[in-house]
């Protein structure tokens, strides 16, 4: 009897100990995740995952970091958090390794990567700051003997696109031929190198277009800075570029913005640039108007001047439809003029960008020029916004079939060069056009000082003309609206903080402590009296 | 069942509430978190407002304050010989070895409650997400609950309870501490794998951040079942002897 209840308890144990193993197996085979996070910070978008299908080969990617840096932003552990996402999602065809530099002594790797290093202050104590010198933050993405370099993370707001968009053109191995021509005299073309062109080199490869050359149908899409000065003749090429299935970005405006210390910031109409008939024949007008925006959203300038030329353009004035805008950082115009939209039949338009409701636009005063002085700036926005407010296009978005500027005229020429152009072509076949009522949008010099997000802006309008529409759907993840910065005054702050840890630290614990010494007194006094 | 279930549980809280342990552990578990969120994370306002960093140290905590927690269970009763009175009462030694646990793990979910206190007070400088700490406070709910019954195996192998302690501490160390090894061993991938699938520490990182991985979930609850099917072993081999 007593051996056959040992054998039942074995056997129940045994089968016991096999359920579970069963269990635990099958819950590592058929896992489900649940994000907590309202924010979705630790899952990556349909678009992510569907990209993991197309790879044979494992993908690797290392992501550099100077494990310090975390005590300085909270930030980086997002990064690896994203990155572990990517990881953990893709069945094993991603792998991930986090190095540290300087631990490992993988330095001399991370300046052959061109991963930058940057110094960072780490507050030590309330006091004190030490100097972190050649912190990196910088991922390698790896596909067989391929690799991309993103060379400095310091935020997630488009990390998930940025990784995203590498590894499709790692794995496709194929990067985007993107064309740029430029008609504006100070164009910086080191910053636009440095900010635009090297950092998405293999998923976007820019070549400059001499306007003297011909457009290369090859290029997936060609942007063009400025444009007034150009004659047909340097418009025939692009024009029928675009009636071949060509993809443009047209950046310009009819006024010209001459900014010069002994005479101050001054415009000039350029209205009859031919660049504007081509464009109206594509549907769109830009008028020589200089526009002033509300000093809500004008630049801050100097002494807190508010400069109504030049402000700054939120989501409640984008096309949430449009997946170049909707997942925008906020852009800033400068010296921007207005649109006026009319497609002709077999083209859709989209207005993608606008003012505010109040803003007001200034017209050329009997053809002497524009005064954009900071001073006069207020004035003039007061004087005709009194007058008139609303809000303006800036930017269009326009797909279909185009008309050909030069349909039914003769083809151009220049005295003293020959070109062997085909016949024109009467219209396109159906293609994308972006029109920017701003030469300056894209402006190095602008950009890199004071709007990171212009940048961004071109990188979507690219991507939109030449197709990766689902990678705009990645939204970008806004992570620093979360910081406990709540209270902004240190003083005010430092008490609250000394409050809450008073309250965490001691209040808490003793009262705990407390209510245990006065229960025992209680039972001590209850035993008491019953004896 | 349900009621025997009922009294036995009853008869451990008491326990627990008429010695100094239960308030003892719980200050002492308040204060160190606090201790460790508040001074050893770095400045709050560089810090999101979610409550990863304090979950952070859970683990690390725990290896203390479980033991501290399951010590007397089994090893108090053994030392008093209370144990044989109770196996010879009518009820199944699964039913014991649950009442304690449930017991226990309603201690804990005492202590756990007033952790609250931390993201309330914290909102007056950042505004927390309610599903993120509800998942990561889910999260700790089933890793204490694993470290229990951890904790009350060894009660139940000891008459001893300050042995029962720092056995629980230890066998709780090297369960939370075990992936460590992969970072300076290079196993084959499965033996890697192997090492990180017995890691507490390894199950309970995402949920600490609000991750809900139900294999993580499932890792605790079997290793919970585990260890509270080897304290009932453990009980019924007593009772053969």
């Amino acid at each position: 009897m007593h051996l056959d209840k040992k054998r039942k308890e074995i056997i129940t144990g045994l089968l016991f100990l096999g359920a579970l193993v069963f269990a635990g197996l099958d819950s590592c085979l058929y896992s489900v995740r649940i994000d907590a996070t309202s924010s979705g910070m630790f899952t990556i978008s349909d678009v992510s995952r569907n990209l993991f299908k197309d790879i044979t080969d494992q993908v690797r990617i290392t992501y550099f970091f100077t494990s310090k840096l975390a005590d300085t932003n909270p930030v980086y552990g997002q990064i690896e958090d994203i990155l572990r996402a990517y990881a953990d999602s893709s069945h094993g065809r991603i792998k991930l390794a986090v190095v540290d530099p300087v631990k490992e002594n993988r330095e001399r790797e991370v300046e052959e990567y061109g991963i930058r290093q940057f110094p960072v202050g780490r507050q030590t104590s309330e006091e004190d700051l030490s100097l972190i010198n050649n912190a990196s933050s910088g991922i390698l993405i790896q596909y067989l003997d391929r690799h991309r370099v993103i060379p400095r993370v310091q935020s997630t707001d488009t990390l998930e696109y940025d990784l995203s968009s590498f590894i499709r053109s790692l794995v496709s191995n194929r990067s985007k031929k993107i064309g740029y021509l430029v008609d504006a005299p100070e164009f910086d073309y080191q910053t636009f190198s440095n900010l635009v062109t090297k950092p998405l080199q293999g998923y976007m490869d820019f070549t400059e277009i001499h306007k003297d050359n011909d457009v290369p149908q090859t290029l997936d899409a060609l942007v063009i800075f400025g444009g007034t000065g150009f004659t047909d003749f340097d418009l025939y090429p692009i024009d029928q570029y675009i009636m071949r299935g060509g993809r443009v970005i047209f950046s310009a405006d009819p006024v010209k913005i001459i900014n010069q210390p002994q005479i101050g910031i001054f415009g000039t109409s350029v209205e009859n640039a031919p660049l504007f008939s081509l464009l109206k024949t594509y549907g769109v007008t830009v008028s020589p108007e200089v526009i002033l925006e509300h000093p809500d959203l004008a630049l801050q300038i100097g002494n807190g001047f508010r400069y109504n030329y030049c402000f700054n353009t939120y989501q409640d004035f984008v096309s949430k439809d449009n997946p170049i805008t909707s997942r925008m950082r906020p852009i800033t115009f400068f010296w921007a003029s207005p649109l006026a939209i009319s497609p002709p039949s077999g083209e859709k338009a989209e207005t993608l960008v606008s003012t505010s409701h109040l803003a007001a636009a200034m017209k050329e005063m009997n053809g002497q020029g524009f005064r954009l002085d900071p001073a006069t700036a207020s004035l003039n926005y007061q004087r005709l916004a009194s007058d008139h407010k609303q809000s303006y296009p800036l930017v269009a978005a326009l797909s279909g079939i185009f008309p050909s500027s030069f349909k039914d005229k003769q083809i151009p020429t220049k005295e003293g060069v020959k070109k062997d152009w085909a016949k024109t072509e009467p219209a396109s076949t159906p293609t994308r056009l972006i029109v920017i009522g701003d030469s300056e949008i894209f402006s190095p010099q602008y950009v890199s000082q004071v709007s990171p997000g212009n940048g961004g802006f071109l990188i979507n309008c690219l991507d939109w003309l030449t197709n990766d529409e689902d990678l705009l759907s990645i939204r970008n993840r806004a992570a620093q609206d979360t910081l406990m910065a709540k209270i902004q005054d240190p003083d005010a702050r430092k008490t609250a903080v000394t409050v809450i840890i008073i309250i965490n630290l001691v209040a808490l614990p003793i009262l705990v402590i407390g209510i245990g010494v006065l229960s025992f007194l209680l039972r001590r006094r209850t035993k008491k009296s019953e004896r | 069942m349900i009621s025997r279930l009922k009294a036995i549980m009853r008869k451990e809280l008491k326990s627990y509430f008429n010695s100094p342990i239960a308030y003892i552990v719980t200050g002492v578990f308040l204060s160190a978190m606090a201790v460790l969120y508040f001074f050893f994370s770095g400045d709050i306002a560089t810090r999101f407002a979610d409550l990863r960093g304090y979950f952070s140290y859970i683990p690390w905590v725990f290896i203390l304050i479980i033991p501290a927690v399951t010590m007397r269970s089994w090893a108090e009763e053994q030392r008093s010989g209370t144990d044989e009175v109770l196996l010879t009462l009518p009820f199944r030694e699964a039913e014991l070895v649950i009442g304690k646990f449930i017991a226990a793990f309603l201690l804990l979910g005492l202590m756990l409650v007033l952790t609250v206190v931390v993201p309330v007070s914290l909102s007056a400088l950042g505004t927390f997400e309610f599903g993120q700490i509800l998942g990561q406070y889910l999260g700790v709910l089933f890793y204490g609950g694993a470290c229990l019954t951890v904790g009350l195996f060894v009660s139940a192998l000891t008459k001893n309870q300050i042995i029962s302690f720092l056995a629980t501490a230890l066998i709780l160390f090297l369960l939370v501490a075990v992936n460590f090894l992969n970072a300076f061993i290079t196993f084959p991938s499965a033996v890697a794998s192997a090492v990180n699938w017995l890691s507490f520490r390894y199950h309970f990182e995402p949920l600490g951040k609000g991750l809900i991985e139900l294999k993580d979930l499932f890792f605790f609850v079997i290793m919970g079942a585990f260890f509270l099917f080897l304290n009932v072993k453990i009980l019924v081999i007593k009772k053969w002897r």
